[in-house]
């Protein structure tokens, strides 16, 4: 493996774990400013891949064994702090790109190190209750409420991937920027659902990406397949809603529900730059 | 109002929950004695599994799919179960199985028979490349598709 291509893979798992650290921490502002952090490592992950590409070197969504699940805040901000120093290990700081994701991540290691000095909190995200909030979910509803945020924030790291892939390996500019669109949404809704998954205490990383999903030659195919999927998470949704028995739970996948009629026209104009 | 059913959902029990959070033999193998997939063409789901047999025990064995909740932890069950057994141990263990899904409900029975249909394509590549045939793997069709009664799916 050459060296960028490992730390595309390094970043990829950095990535992952500084944004499963802000579905897991409750305190809001910490939270916010974990996702934050993770945005910035995604977008060095864009970076990396397009130099990759313009090395004519290819790059899979392989990854080794995380293991995500601490037990207090400050163990996960000295975790943290460690992965991000293994990673900085791996640049060359005499390439610009590199100078940029190092400047990033001191700054990273010394928000970390301040939050250590800081309050500690118990992390509940993986102690299986799941209880969402002060909701009452029968063991139906729950059950169902698990299966939902399970499949779906895989789908929506896949989705953020398999379209990040695409992105990167495509010369047209409404293509692009369709890419682009339907990653923000994702991202959006793994951050949704992430959250959620570390409220009922069942945060887990979702399963790896196997290289047969992004590395597509028929697009025209991918996009009608993920019509048909937006369609299938639109029906889940609207189960969802129904069966949850909870108001302000309805409503919420009532609005996740709608968001996807938009992917499915952003599908749509894709097919037809195609 | 709707109601979920029992059909429609599997109740998520502590063991179940364990395989959600941590799939376990998910993923690819680099050198497989054997690989089999079963493709569900109505859905577009598959489950890809990986045979590392070693005198007739199987020393490893991974699985890797596009396709719902209840196939990943089917896999990783059905995975754990036989991982560093004899072969003829994990022959039968995927015929009791097959027989014990017969009375799951039908989502349920598609999900896990398409792990048990893989490892069937596995077992069936393992043939023809003791009888010399040179392929990369076999293939297999799913009979059951996990789409039931209209359910639309992931």
């Amino acid at each position: 493996m050459n060296s960028l291509q490992l730390v595309y893979k390094q970043k990829h798992a950095l990535w992952l774990k500084v944004l499963f650290a802000s579905f897991a921490i409750s305190n809001q502002k910490i939270k916010d400013e974990l996702y934050e952090m993770a945005n910035i490592e995604f977008r060095h992950m864009k970076w990396i891949s397009n130099a990759l590409k313009e090395q004519n070197l290819e790059y899979n969504y392989e990854r080794d064994m995380i293991n995500i699940q601490k037990e207090s805040n400050h163990d996960y901000f000295a975790y943290l702090m460690g992965e991000i120093q293994l990673v900085m290990k791996t640049y060359n700081p005499d390439e610009p790109l590199f100078a940029r994701m190092m400047s990033d991540e001191y700054y990273f290691l010394k928000r970390l190190d301040f939050l250590l000095g800081g309050g500690n909190d118990e992390i509940t995200a993986f102690n299986k209750q799941r209880k969402y909030e002060d909701k009452n979910l029968d063991a139906t509803s729950t059950d169902a409420l698990t299966y939902f945020l399970f499949e779906e924030s895989y789908k929506e790291y896949e989705l953020i991937m398999v379209y990040a892939y695409m992105q990167n390996y495509t010369d047209n500019s409404t293509l692009y920027n369709v890419y682009q669109d339907l990653i923000d949404e994702s991202q959006y809704h793994l951050k949704c659902f992430g959250n959620m998954l570390g409220k009922m205490g069942i945060l887990a990383l979702p399963r790896i990406i196997i290289e047969e999903i992004y590395k597509r030659d028929d697009l025209k195919q991918f996009f009608l397949d993920g019509i048909d999927e937006e369609k299938a998470a639109k029906e889940e949704c609207r189960k969802l809603a129904e069966a949850v028995k909870d108001d302000q739970l309805a409503t919420f996948f009532e609005y996740i529900n709608y968001q996807e009629n938009y992917h499915i026209e952003l599908m749509q104009k894709a097919i037809s730059e195609l | 109002m709707a109601e979920l059913n029992d059909n429609q959902v599997q109740q998520v029990t502590t063991e179940i929950l364990d395989h959600m959070m941590d799939p376990k033999n998910y993923g690819k193998m680099d050198k497989p004695t054997c690989v089999g997939i079963a493709n569900d063409s109505k859905t577009g789901e598959y489950t890809l599994m990986y045979l590392l047999i070693e005198d007739d025990n199987l020393k490893d064995i991974k699985f890797a799919c596009n396709a719902c909740q209840d196939t990943v932890v089917s896999g990783s069950l059905f995975t754990e179960m036989i991982k560093g057994e004899s072969m003829e141990y994990a022959k039968s263990a995927a015929q009791r199985l097959g027989e014990k899904i017969k009375d799951a409900p039908k989502k349920q029975q598609a999900c896990s028979g398409m792990v048990l249909r893989a490892f069937e394509a596995a077992l069936l590549h393992l043939k023809a490349k003791n009888n010399g045939e040179d392929i990369d793997m076999c293939a297999l069709e799913m009979e059951e598709s996990c789409e039931i009664e209209g359910e639309n799916h992931e």
